[in-house]
């Protein structure tokens, strides 16, 4: 049934037995990176080695991705989405307007226009909004997506969306589905690694469903990096054992598992935990390095705002992204923002105190990651994404009773791409006159994911997994790629 | 055929259209259709419609209907849903092949086509056809046939199999393990738990034949037992602790469900039980526990607690095809959910049938209520345990033994004293000197001798009622509470509801405590008996709810006659302390001198013993002589409760068993909404409500399209003939889907007999445990999942038949490949060999790490799930799962390098062996069931030495490093 057969050495190197005998022969990276067998329900096997890196689909230039995502749904209308419409219908009724599209249907007031001001940037003439001084500086390198829309008005379910494809808890992320793709470059770093919010202002909703993997097998999950403490569990020796100690202890365990391991020769499980002991002391040694920020080049953390107190917590996510990325870490993603209302970019009372605050936050770290990647050279390879669960209303939200917040809004949104092979300086799809709804060149979160996956070198119709009998995809039955933001 | 599906990444066919995710899909045809109906349809109708179709029908292509769109025409097809790169239609709109389209026309738009596109890569989706009189086929029902029927799952059970039947007869095998193998085996099977080092050793130095078949029966009674297999149904039921969704809620009664999984296995509840309580426990045995904590499987699942009005609809479907999805998934292996929106595209489930199945869950929600839980609660009191049982068996042996002689006795007497009980009135009113409540209520005497309260009506009150005793040689006594209608519901009592709640009543005569025997009442309320009155409890009470607003009787035997004479002070003394207000309204008091064995509870009140006398005068004349076994019992059965020796055994037996202490508490449990109290978190809108009146068929699953009301009704394919319909519609799907003649109970029964092969032999005779459908695998060995299918159901349903059956085949003692422990057993032996195990059973489970219990009593909640447990593959809890993944991670090495915890228990095993004679081969019998080889020993000790000089000579350091490594070893999770 492939007609598009452009693959098919791929799929042949991949066959599970020749898989197997290249891992038992020692050929290649996949012998050395036997890193964890997986059976998972019914007749579903996914191989011998599906942490080892392996090649995509054949094109596309990202290999890893970092998502900034913008939790708690985003104003387009206030962050890139410029709409003269909205300006000139300030304070009227939107009509036809159903009250019930937001949260608050009790609190719905006439359109407001953008309380900050856009002008145009770069040799593309991108606009942007006056809360983003340092990244319009960067609009040159981004494609921008402005008709998404998506199918839930309420935050977990949209972020499920955005995060799974389904507004419901019980998929793979997009994270645990490129892992699943790619595997990864460093054994000795978790594949995907998951930020949120450092400053206790809670978890996204729906919290590490997000960044679950769903019927995937669970090395395919995120790995959330604790804020505080030891950033993951277990890389700290007990204490009171040296590294000495612990390697004896390793050297002796090696050799209990080498004589239970002649009694079973074939079972390639048995090796594979033997080997897992040696790459949790690896990682062990690894891992704590790349977390460790305070080594950087003032220059590097000043380019970040690390020094400014107001972005300071981002920007060292930030950077500690850079510096994951840098070593193989496949998939990044961090959480601007806690979990809602004043938490997080969920406006509902005052969007201009809230973006103001928010933008504030990740403006110069976004920015600084963007020019870091972009100097050492890892911008082609490192897709950068933009984006949260939804836009937000161009009509108000009362406060008590002034139009001063917006609330939720699942028929437009905004996202934009940098690096990784996106088609910076371009901008697709619109929203309406005054940005209530996309309209032209309409994109579902389906078309993104199938983008990204596409830009990471896959095809998001062949990435699938057979689980209770049927043969899943991220995208399920749909998704386009968006071919005009991919250079 | 299916190995060849194996999948790897990225080796994919492109099928995957048809077989995706089906609730996401029916929201694309939902996009779909919205496009069709804002755009589509007026392009459509404007250009096309006229020659394809309406006058005309140019080509054989009629696209009136989405049928005869795909269907295509006399060129071929012209749109393949979902795939418009591959639909020629495109091609003829864009005018780059011919025919072009419309002809001899402008091209459309670029971006009207883009729509098109759209709308067909989402399905092709039509709201109602284009013109009015075109029908749309596509709405076809799909019929059940008698083909559909043969398929293997659906088909009968086979059932000729040769008297004496067993497994090896179905299986061949190889040559069976060593015993010191088998006893690790049996134990971690069983129980989950690692056999001690004396354990082993008995097993092994048995050499007696039935050495196996004991160690399985000693096994299965073992308690550790239910928790070990519990964790197995708690995969399938997707069972967790917490909503989930937006805020993730703790739900904190909900471990009951999972006490309930233990126990049952536990007890050995026959499988159709352990089903049907699941479904409809609530409805079956509202009064038992066990039942009620039983539909916890119904809730188990997600659910949304920020809910906003537009989506406040499908959100409650959402939960019901939870329920129904689960149900299918778990106890028939069917994937029932695939019918939400059209026709199951596998399996001959119509959407019909998914609608009126999904009808029995219209008014179910979940709710947190008080339940007594005292009968489960002996634990620590085997005692009590035994000695309610003893009562029991010697109840119930008189029922077999001494109870025909006595009910001939009985009929043989009764219609002599018939007559003349009814010259003497039996029973004399008593009128009181005073008549006085402690807390200040009135009374006013009636005309027929009853005392009617009134004002004050304190919570606990105490009635004082003196007399003269009448005569001498004084039987019994009768207290009545008589209904008026001046109290709620007519009383009898002054309750809120119209109840009463005696709870103590003494009599004096003479000062002189009198002796009460063998009460009896007109009714009793549930755990409210009238022996509660005399138990010198003051708390426990005798109540009437819900039979209000009529009169109500108690009778009270007086032990030694001699006790009363006549003339002396009588002084009833009335307490009522068990619950507020419960006060009687209209109270009446008696003394008889009559035989107590004749006394009936008078006038208006037909006694039990008038009722069962009526009913046993009728049974006899009807027989005409003609006694057979069936008529004796049936007789027996109604003398029974006026026997004075059962009577005597039975209050026995209730009063030891109202020993137990009541133990109320909160469970979560699924029900009626209408009965009890939903749970409900904050929504947008406080008119959304908890559940809807009617389930009706939705049109590809949108509430937006709404068809008929659907009325109960069972999987088609899964029914024969007719299937009793009680009025409670759970009840009714609990005995279809246990109904093993017309019913589901077959597949039942297959699916379970599977799941148990699957768990001792690693894999199922059907791998595909969650669906025995079309697009799962076919049984290995149909006739051995038959015949184990069969042996469920004849055994009626006995659970530990099948265990045994299974565990004492040669198939079972095989050699074989070592495998993983699951997530719980790894960390249980972990705590087990370390002896810090806290082996308390049940009860509130725990986030916490550092517990120390079994590992089913982590607390499951969803977004925080246990991360040993995670680490290890514990299931995610969202949908059901029947077989888990097995992955090898270094997250888990470091757990046992680098986790406190586990480091804590490497340090209780070392403490364990720290005293012993020869501490290196005490730790590998405890580890591993065996003495270590000698380069084994040999390197053991070189390890511990080097170990110990670099702690400092610390020996207890250098024993816990070496106990951690035998407890990270591959040989202490791999079990052969």
């Amino acid at each position: 049934m492939i007609k598009d057969n452009h693959c098919g050495r791929i799929e042949k190197a991949f066959n599970r037995r020749e898989l197997l005998q290249r891992a038992g022969g020692g050929i290649g990276m996949l012998a050395l990176n036997s890193l964890l067998i997986g059976k998972g329900e019914a007749n579903t096997n996914i191989g011998p080695n599906p942490m080892a890196a392996r090649h995509p689909h054949g094109f596309g230039n990202a290999k890893r991705v970092i998502w900034l995502f913008i939790n708690g749904g985003p104003s387009h209308v206030d962050t890139w989405d410029y709409k003269p419409g909205l300006e000139k219908a300030n304070g009227k009724k939107l009509e036809g307007f159903d009250n019930t599209t937001g949260f608050f249907d009790k609190a719905v007031g006439p359109l407001l226009k953008s309380p900050f001001e856009f002008k145009q940037y770069g040799n593309s003439g991108m606009w942007a909004s006056s809360i983003f001084p340092h990244l319009s500086q960067h609009v040159d390198k981004m494609a921008f997506i402005k008709s998404f829309h998506t199918k839930s008005n309420n935050h977990s379910p949209a972020l499920f969306m955005a995060n799974t494809g389904v507004p419901r808890m019980s998929n793979p992320c997009v994270g645990s589905w490129v892992t699943y793709g790619l595997g990864t470059e460093n054994q000795n770093l978790p594949a995907f690694v998951v930020m949120s919010d450092p400053l206790n202002r809670g978890l996204p909703k729906g919290h590490a469903a997000n960044w679950g993997s769903g019927f995937l097998p669970g090395a395919f999950q995120g790995t959330w990096v604790r804020s505080k403490g030891e950033p993951i569990p277990n890389l700290k020796r007990i204490a009171g054992l040296s590294d000495q100690q612990q390697r004896a202890q390793l050297d002796f365990l090696g050799k209990l598992n080498a004589a239970h391991e002649k009694r079973y020769p074939a079972e390639t499980e048995l090796t594979a935990r033997i080997k897992s002991f040696e790459l949790a002391y690896r990682m062990q040694q690894e891992a704590p390095e790349c977390f460790e920020i305070d080594n950087e080049p003032e220059h590097i953390k000043s380019l970040y705002g690390i020094g400014e107190k107001r972005c300071a917590h981002f920007a060292r996510q930030c950077l500690m992204a850079r510096r994951m990325v840098e070593r193989g870490v496949r998939f990044v993603q961090i959480y601007s923002g806690g979990m809602e209302n004043a938490r997080s970019w969920d406006g509902h009372g005052d969007i201009k105190k809230n973006h103001t605050q928010f933008a504030g936050e990740t403006d110069q770290p976004i920015a600084g990651l963007l020019a870091d990647l972009e100097q050492r050279g890892m911008l082609d390879e490192t897709l950068v994404i933009w984006g949260g669960e939804f836009g937000r209303l161009p009509v108000s939200q009362l406060s008590g009773g002034k139009p001063t917040g917006r609330d939720h809004n699942p028929h437009a949104g905004c996202y934009w791409f940098a690096g990784g092979g996106a088609r910076g300086g371009t901008s697709y799809g619109e929203t309406d006159e005054v940005g209530h709804k996309a309209a032209v060149d309409t994109v579902e979160i389906h078309d993104i994911h199938a983008t990204i996956l596409h830009l990471l070198g896959m095809d998001h119709k062949r990435l699938t997994y057979l689980h209770s009998g049927r043969r899943f995809r991220l995208t399920d039955v749909a998704g386009n790629v968006i071919h005009d933001v991919v250079s | 055929m299916k190995n060849s599906f194996t999948l790897i990444t990225f080796i994919t066919a492109l099928i995957s259209f048809a077989v995706g995710n089906e609730l996401d899909h029916a929201s694309k045809m939902a996009a779909s259709q919205k496009i069709f109906s804002n755009e589509i349809r007026g392009i459509l109708i404007d250009r096309c419609v006229k020659c394809h179709g309406g006058k005309k029908t140019r080509s054989e292509f009629n696209l009136t209907t989405r049928q005869g769109l795909l269907l295509g025409g006399d060129q071929g097809v012209a749109v393949i849903a979902g795939e418009p790169n591959k639909s020629p239609i495109i091609t003829y709109l864009r005018h780059t092949e011919e025919p072009f389209m419309p002809p001899k026309e402008s091209r459309l738009p670029d971006p009207l086509i883009k729509k098109i596109e759209k709308w067909i890569a989402l399905g092709a989706a039509y709201d109602k056809p284009l013109l009015d009189n075109a029908t749309n086929q596509d709405e076809g029902p799909m019929e059940v046939t008698e083909e559909d029927r043969s398929y293997w799952a659906f088909a009968p059970l086979k059932n000729d199999f040769p008297s004496g039947a067993k497994i090896d007869g179905f299986v061949k095998n190889g040559e069976s393990s060593s015993p010191r193998t088998l006893a690790r085996r049996l134990y971690f099977d069983l129980t989950g738990l690692p056999p001690s080092p004396e354990e082993v050793n008995q097993f092994v130095n048995d050499n007696s034949p039935e050495s196996h078949r004991k160690l399985v029966d000693q096994l299965l009674e073992s308690k550790q037992f239910g928790e070990r297999w519990a964790r197995h149904w708690l995969d399938i039921a997707r069972f967790a602790e917490s909503h989930g969704f937006e805020q993730d809620y703790d739900r904190k009664f909900a471990f009951h469900y999972r006490d309930f999984v233990i126990r049952a296995f536990n007890e050995n509840m026959p499988y159709d039980q352990f089903v049907r309580w699941q479904i409809a426990g609530d409805e079956l045995a509202p009064n038992n526990p066990m039942a009620m904590m039983a539909t916890g499987f119904l809730g188990a699942g997600v659910f949304p607690t920020q809910i906003t009005i537009s989506e406040a609809e499908r959100v409650r479907y959402d939960a019901m095809d939870d329920m129904l999805a689960t149900m299918g998934s778990a106890m028939l292996a069917t994937t029932i959910g695939c019918a939400r929106c059209h026709d199951h595209k596998y399996d001959p489930i119509p959407t019909k049938d998914y609608y009126r199945m999904l009808s029995a869950f219209t008014t179910t929600v979940r709710s947190d209520i008080n339940i007594d839980m005292g009968s489960l609660d002996n634990k620590g009191n085997d005692e009590l345990t035994q000695k309610i049982k003893k009562a029991k068996d010697a109840r119930d042996d008189y029922v077999n033994k001494g109870l025909i002689t006595a009910f001939r006795s009985w009929n043989k007497g009764r219609l002599q004293t018939k007559a003349a009980s009814k010259k003497d009135p039996q029973w004399n009113i008593l009128s009181p000197k005073s008549l006085l409540s402690k807390g200040g209520a009135t009374f006013s005497s009636q005309p027929d001798g009853s005392h009617l309260a009134s004002g004050k009506n304190p919570a606990f009150d105490t009635y004082t009622f003196i007399t003269s005793t009448p005569t001498d040689n004084l039987r019994a006594f009768r207290l009545e509470a008589l209904a008026h209608k001046s109290m709620k519901s007519g009383g009898p009592g002054r309750a809120t509801n119209g109840n009463i709640a005696l709870s103590d009543l003494k009599v004096t005569c003479g000062g002189k405590l009198i002796k009460l025997a063998n009460p009896r009442a007109t009714f009793e309320q549930k755990n409210l008996p009238v022996a509660a009155i005399i138990d010198n409890n003051a708390k426990s009470a005798w109540a009437l709810d819900p039979q209000f607003g009529k009169d109500h009787a108690a009778i009270f035997e007086i032990n030694n006659p001699a006790d009363c004479k006549a003339g002396e002070d009588l002084v009833f003394v009335l307490k009522f302390e068990n619950n507020t207000s419960h006060n009687i309204g209209r109270l009446r008091l008696s003394s008889s001198a009559h035989d107590p064995e004749t006394l009936t509870f008078g006038k208006g009140n037909a006694s039990p013993e008038e009722i069962a006398t009526d009913q046993i005068d009728k049974l006899i004349k009807a027989a005409k002589g003609q006694f057979d076994n069936k008529l004796r019992t049936r007789l027996l059965e109604i003398y029974k409760p006026i026997d004075k020796k059962w009577r005597e055994l039975d209050s026995n037996f209730t009063k030891i068993e109202s020993e137990q202490k009541k133990t109320i508490t909160k469970v979560m449990v699924c029900s009626d909404g209408n009965k009890v109290k939903p749970m409900r978190h904050h929504t947008s809108s406080g008119s959304i409500p908890n559940f809807y009146k009617q389930t009706h068929f939705l049109k590809r699953g949108d509430t937006g399209q709404k068809g008929e009301v659907a009325k109960l009704g069972f999987l088609q394919v899964l029914t024969r003939g007719g299937v009793p319909r009680s009025e409670k519609s759970r009840s009714a799907i609990a005995n279809w889907i246990t109904d093993s003649e017309n019913g589901a109970g077959h597949l039942l029964a297959r699916v379970i007999v599977n799941r148990i092969w699957q768990h001792y032999l690693g894999q199922g005779i059907v791998t595909t445990p969650n669906d025995f459908g079309f697009q799962g695998e076919r049984p290995s060995n149909p006739a051995l999942l038959d015949w184990l299918a069969h042996e469920l159901i004849n055994k009626k349903w006995n659970l530990k038949h099948i265990h045994r059956t299974i565990l004492n085949s040669d198939a079972y003692r095989a050699k074989r490949m070592p495998r993983r422990l699951e997530a719980e057993a790894i960390r249980d032996n972990a705590l087990a060999v370390s002896e810090l195990m806290d082996k308390k059973m049940y009860g509130a489970g725990t986030l916490k790490e550092e517990m120390l219990r079994r590992s089913i009593y982590f607390m499951i909640k969803r977004t925080k799930l246990v991360p040993i447990m995670q680490s290890f593959d514990w299931p995610d809890s969202l949908t059901s799962l029947g077989k888990r993944s097995v992955t090898t991670t270094p997250s888990q090495a470091l757990i046992f390098i680098n986790d406190p915890n586990m480091r804590r228990m490497a340090e209780g095993f070392a403490k364990r062996i720290s005293g012993k004679s020869d501490p290196i081969k005490e730790a590998y019998q405890i580890a591993y069931g065996r003495l270590p080889f000698d380069n084994e020993l040999t390197a053991a000790v070189a390890f511990i030495e080097g170990q110990q000089k670099s702690h400092s000579n610390d020996k207890h350091k250098a024993l816990s490093d070496f106990c951690g490594a035998l407890m990270s070893a591959n040989e202490f999770i791999y079990i052969e």
